[in-house]
C-alpha cells in the first residue's frame, strides 16, 4: 500500500480557473485503510469496525486490524481517575501490521491537564506503553504517561534492525509525553520516553515532552539511524527532572529545528552510568545533521554549555533574549 | 502542525478523515483534529484530491500532494 508524506501548507494560494492551486509548508500524512474504533469504557468489546461496536482495548483493535488500518481511540471517562487512562502495553506485531495509524479523539482536554486519550503501561510491567515493531506507523493526538516500572525500554518505542523491530518511516504528531513524578523510576535509571532505535525516516512534530528524563532517544549506529526529523516540539518541566531532551548516538541526517526548550539547563545528573545534563547530547562521533531555529530557555549563552553536538551543524538558535553564541 | 488525511478507499463505503470525524462527533466522541484549522485544511486537500486527481487510496503517493501545485 503506497502511503507517504506530502509536503505542504502553511498557506494555500488559490489562483483563477485553470490555474494551479499551490499548497506549501505543512506536512500532510496520508492514511488509507479500514477505520477501527476503540472505546475503553465498554464492558465488552465488539468487532471494532463501528463506533457502536468498538473494541475496548487498544491491543484488541491492533490484533483485529489488518495492515493500513486507522484506529480511532476514544477518551476514557474523565470522572474516574483510576480508569481514565488506557493501562495497557500495546505491541504492534512486526511485518503484518505495517501502516497502522493511531488517532485519539478528543473532548477538549481530558484527564487533568493531559490530552483526552491517555495511554500508559500496566502497573509492574517494564515494557513500552506502545511498541511499534512494524513500519510506517502514525500516532496522533494521544498522551503517554510513564510508570516507574518502565526503565530503559522507552514509554513509546519504535525499533528497526534491533529489539525485534522493523519500524521505519513512522510519525508522531501532536502527541504529549510526560513522566509521572508520583511514579518515578529509580533515581539513576536512564528512563527513555520516545525511543527510536536504528530507525529511519521518522518525524516527531508538534509534540510536548513534560518532565521527561530522556525525551527523545535515537540510538544505534550511523549506518542504521538515518533521516530523523524533530521539529516544532516543546520540552518543558523542571531541570532537575530532566537529564537530556534529545539524546542521539550516530545518526545520519538528524534535523532538530524550531523546537522550544522551556526549562533551565537539565541537571538530573547521572542516569544509566552517564551524565548528560544538556538539551541535546550526542555521544556518537559522527552524528550529522543540523540544529537550527530552536529556542533554549537558559541564560547560559554558549553552545558548549547547552549542547554536545558532535558533527552536527548549527544554524541560528536562541537563548533567553539573545542568539546563542557558537 | 500537521494533519492526517484518510483518503477514501476503494470500497463503496470508503471514508475520509473528515467524514469519519463528523461521525465521531455525532456519536459524542469529540473531534480527532487538534485544531479547527486542521480540519479545514484536511477537507480542502481531500476535495482537491478527489476533484483533480480522482484518487482512491490505491494510487495515492506522497508525491501526489506536490503534484497538485504543479498541475497545468
Amino acid at each position: 500500500m503506497a502511503v507517504s508524506y506530502g509536503i505542504v501548507a502553511s498557506r494555500y494560494r488559490r489562483k483563477g480557473s485553470g490555474q494551479p492551486t499551490l499548497i506549501d509548508g505543512l506536512p500532510v500524512t496520508y492514511t488509507p485503510g479500514l477505520p477501527m474504533y476503540v472505546d475503553g469504557d465498554l464492558g465488552t468489546g465488539g468487532d471494532g469496525t463501528t463506533w457502536a461496536g468498538a473494541k475496548n482495548t487498544v491491543q484488541a483493535a491492533v490484533d483485529a486490524a489488518v495492515a493500513s488500518a486507522t484506529i480511532f481511540i476514544r477518551p476514557k471517562l474523565i470522572s474516574v481517575a483510576a480508569s481514565s487512562k488506557y493501562n495497557e502495553n500495546v505491541t504492534v506485531p512486526i511485518t503484518t501490521h505495517h501502516d497502522l495509524s493511531f488517532i485519539g479523539a478528543m473532548h477538549g482536554h481530558g484527564t487533568a491537564s493531559d490530552q483526552g486519550v491517555s495511554l500508559r503501561g500496566a502497573s509492574g510491567v517494564n515494557s513500552p506503553a506502545l511498541l511499534l515493531l512494524s513500519a510506517h506507523a502514525h500516532v496522533e493526538n494521544i498522551h503517554f504517561r510513564s510508570r516507574s516500572d518502565q526503565t530503559t525500554v522507552g514509554l513509546v518505542a519504535a525499533p528497526y534492525n534491533t529489539n525485534g523491530g522493523d519500524n521505519i518511516g513512522s510519525s508522531f504528531v501532536h502527541c504529549s509525553f510526560s513522566q509521572d513524578l508520583g511514579s518515578a523510576a529509580a533515581a539513576s535509571i536512564a528512563q527513555h520516553t520516545l525511543r527510536l532505535d536504528s530507525t529511519q525516516g521518522v518525524l516527531v512534530e508538534d509534540c510536548l515532552f513534560q518532565d521527561c528524563r530522556i525525551g527523545i532517544s535515537i540510538l544505534s549506529s550511523a549506518a542504521a539511524a538515518q533521516g530523523i526529523t524533530v521539529r516544532k516540539n516543546s520540552f518543558r518541566g523542571l531541570a532537575a527532572n530532566i537529564a537530556v531532551d534529545i539524546l542521539a548516538a550516530d545518526v545520519t541526517g538528524l534535523e532538530i529545528t524550531d523546537n522550544h526548550f522551556l526549562h533551565a539547563l537539565p541537571s538530573r545528573g547521572v542516569v544509566g552510568g552517564a551524565t548528560y545534563d544538556k538539551y541535546f547530547f550526542t555521544n556518537g562521533a559522527s552524528c550529522t545533521g543540523g540544529i537550527s531555529g530552536n529556542s533554549f530557555a537558559t541564560d547560559t549563552a554558549t553552545e558548549a554549555t547547552n549542547l554536545t553536538i558532535g558533527a552536527m551543524i548549527m544554524g541560528v538558535n536562541y537563548v533567553a533574549g539573545a542568539f546563542m553564541a557558537v | 502542525m500537521a494533519i492526517t488525511i484518510i483518503v477514501k478507499d476503494s470500497k463503496p463505503k470508503g471514508k475520509t478523515r473528515t467524514t469519519i470525524d463528523r461521525e465521531l462527533q455525532d456519536a459524542g466522541w469529540g473531534t480527532t483534529f487538534a485544531r479547527e484549522g486542521d480540519a479545514d485544511k484536511c477537507e480542502f486537500v481531500e476535495r482537491k484530491l478527489k476533484k483533480q486527481l480522482g484518487v482512491d487510496d490505491s494510487i495515492v503517493q506522497g508525491s501526489v500532494i506536490n503534484r497538485i501545485g504543479e498541475r497545468k
